[in-house]
């Protein structure tokens, strides 16, 4: 379950990461593990260049936990959005496999998803230079992980 | 008895009027019936308990309340009702009910044997194939041992005989079994269809039993075996192999993507069914046509309630409502909105090939599901559809048709 509490940390340097401090939703009986889920992008890209995504899970405990994430390869989602308005989803109309796949994290260790962003919305046209934010969500057998949102300026 | 082997809740129903039919008329006794040195008894017991507290009268036989609510109690002598009355007062008083109030009956046994005999009957009794539960009975003064129904009560009377309890101290029934609620993702034999498969690093879910060329198998995802595509000797375990370290059953045919030929897109690798057959293992108990039935349809529930059963198998048409059952949403339907539809999926270059799309929820894990219609809601008996695989969202998944799954793995007996 997601804690409700987000936390947004401005990271100096090139990167802006979204951090959401939450507890995955482990198999009944079982206590919830501490760990993060956090989107990284750079703070700014210039306009029509590809702008790399890493959504990374980490485990923040001194112990192993599993997780039971959907997909094979691993199905993880990213929004793009302007304002309120969602400009690419990452899975829009996607048809994933519903298989579940069990990564175990050690204690201290993350597992980056990877994706590069074109800069382009969900129906191929470019989009315009100005402030983005990027969120995005891990599928689960139960609720999604997510990350809180982390900003993106594409300059002109 | 209070410590019961298993619970008893209900099975006792419809035994405490049983104890009717033997009842003393004895009348509440005079003061002078008070034993010489009373005090004692009861002194230290616990005022809610009343076996403890009338353990202790002689020939104390059992104490429980008839279906009026009456206080009863056995006692091999009726003489001891006043002792009886004493060592109860605290209980009665709690309730504040009058120990006059109590009925006698004839005990043919005392407590301690009861308890005893108990004991000695459950190393025996419980050992046997179908017992159920041994209990030192209040409401009959017997030992009474549960055993399933259909199950023969000789070779319980027999282990009963050779402990030297008396034939006449023990009451054998037939009951129902106690059964754990089980789950989806729990440990189930036979194995039915709709449950939790696990191989090495995932999860799926079991489709449903077959039979191909007298091999008995379980067909589920063909994304579901190590490689998707080609046959490599899967090994599968049901729930878990943490949980049941038995493997039930080895991948013996998933055949390989084609591209360019069929409709197959450019680029892409392509079958007609995301399916793929295992083979179970001599030692694991499967049951030909059954898919686990949880408790209701979309209701998340994935509590096993009972089975359905393959009668037919069909093709799915728009409209109609589909049936699935699988390890992380359970028993989902909804109607089918597309069929013969080509697919890509997510994340690789492979494409399903005439494909069915229906409305209804779906979650990871539930890959290898089955589909089925069921025609009529007022019994269990289900036409099969076909072989879940993908979700768009958590509200739409695909399907590969059981005419795609057979024209790819041959010819099946599902039921």
């Amino acid at each position: 379950m997601i804690r409700p509490i987000l936390l947004a940390l401005g990271v100096p340097g090139a990167l802006l990461v979204g951090v959401a401090e939450c507890r995955a939703t482990p198999p009944a009986g079982e206590r919830p593990d501490s760990m993060r889920v956090e989107i990284v992008v750079p703070r700014s890209v210039a306009a029509g260049r590809p702008v790399p995504v890493t959504l990374r899970i980490s485990n923040t405990s001194d112990r192993p936990i599993d997780l039971y994430l959907q997909g094979r390869p691993i199905a993880f989602d990213l929004t793009v959005q302007r304002g309120n308005e969602v400009v690419w989803r990452r899975l829009e109309g996607a048809t994933v496999s519903a298989i579940l796949q069990i990564r175990t994290l050690a204690p201290g260790e993350s597992l980056d998803l990877k994706e590069t962003w074109k800069q382009k919305n969900n129906a191929g046209r470019r989009v315009d230079p100005g402030d983005y934010t990027v969120s995005g969500s891990v599928l689960t057998d139960r609720e999604p992980l997510r990350t809180a949102p982390a900003d993106l300026r594409i300059s002109g | 008895m209070r410590q019961h082997t298993v619970p008893l809740v209900g099975l006792v129903a419809g035994t405490v009027l049983l104890a009717s039919a033997c009842s003393d008329t004895t009348q509440p006794t005079s003061p002078s019936d008070l034993p010489d040195n009373p005090g004692p008894i009861g002194a230290l017991q616990q005022p809610d308990d009343p076996i403890a507290l009338a353990r202790q009268v002689p020939g104390f036989g059992g104490f429980f309340f008839d279906a009026q609510g009456t206080p009863t109690i056995y006692l091999k002598e009726a003489s001891r009702r006043v002792t009886a009355e004493r060592a109860l007062q605290p209980f009665f008083s709690v309730r504040g009910v009058s120990p006059t109030t109590m009925r006698v009956l004839k005990a043919d046994f005392d407590w301690q044997s009861l308890e005893r005999w108990q004991g000695q009957a459950s190393t025996q009794a419980l050992a046997t194939r179908g017992a159920v539960f041994v209990d030192a009975d209040e409401t009959t003064n017997r030992v009474r041992i549960g055993v399933e129904r259909g199950t023969s009560s000789a070779q319980v009377s027999a282990a009963i005989a050779r402990l030297g309890i008396p034939a006449s101290a023990v009451i054998v029934q037939e009951t129902e079994p106690v059964v754990q609620l089980a789950t989806l993702q729990d440990r189930i034999r036979p194995v039915p269809g709709g449950v939790q498969i696990n191989f090495p690093g995932f999860l799926c879910s079991l489709g449903f039993n077959a039979t191909r060329s007298g091999q008995r198998s379980f067909i589920t995802a063909s994304h579901c075996t190590n490689t998707q595509g080609g046959t490599e000797g899967t090994p599968y375990w049901q729930p878990t192999q943490t949980v049941e370290p038995n493997q039930i059953a080895t991948e013996v045919a998933d055949p390989r993507y084609f591209r360019r030929r069929n409709g197959c897109p450019n680029g892409r690798r392509c079958r007609f069914s995301d399916a793929s057959r295992a083979a179970y293992a001599g030692g694991t108990a499967s049951a030909l046509g059954s898919i686990a039935r949880t408790t209701g349809a979309n209701n998340s529930s994935l509590t096993i309630s009972g089975s359905f059963f393959v009668t037919a198998e069909g093709n799915p048409v728009v409209g109609q409502t589909a049936n699935k059952v699988g390890r992380t949403t359970g028993w989902t339907r909804g109607a089918i909105t597309a069929t013969c539809v080509n697919v890509n999926v997510s994340g690789s270059n492979i494409t399903q090939l005439c494909q069915t799309i229906v409305s209804a929820g779906v979650g990871g894990g539930d890959s290898g599901a089955p589909v089925f219609l069921q025609p009529n809601t007022n019994n269990n008996s289900v036409t099969l559809l076909g072989i879940l695989w993908g979700g768009s969202g958590s509200s739409i998944y695909v399907f590969s048709p059981i005419s795609n799954v057979e024209s790819e793995l041959g010819a099946l007996t599902t039921f």
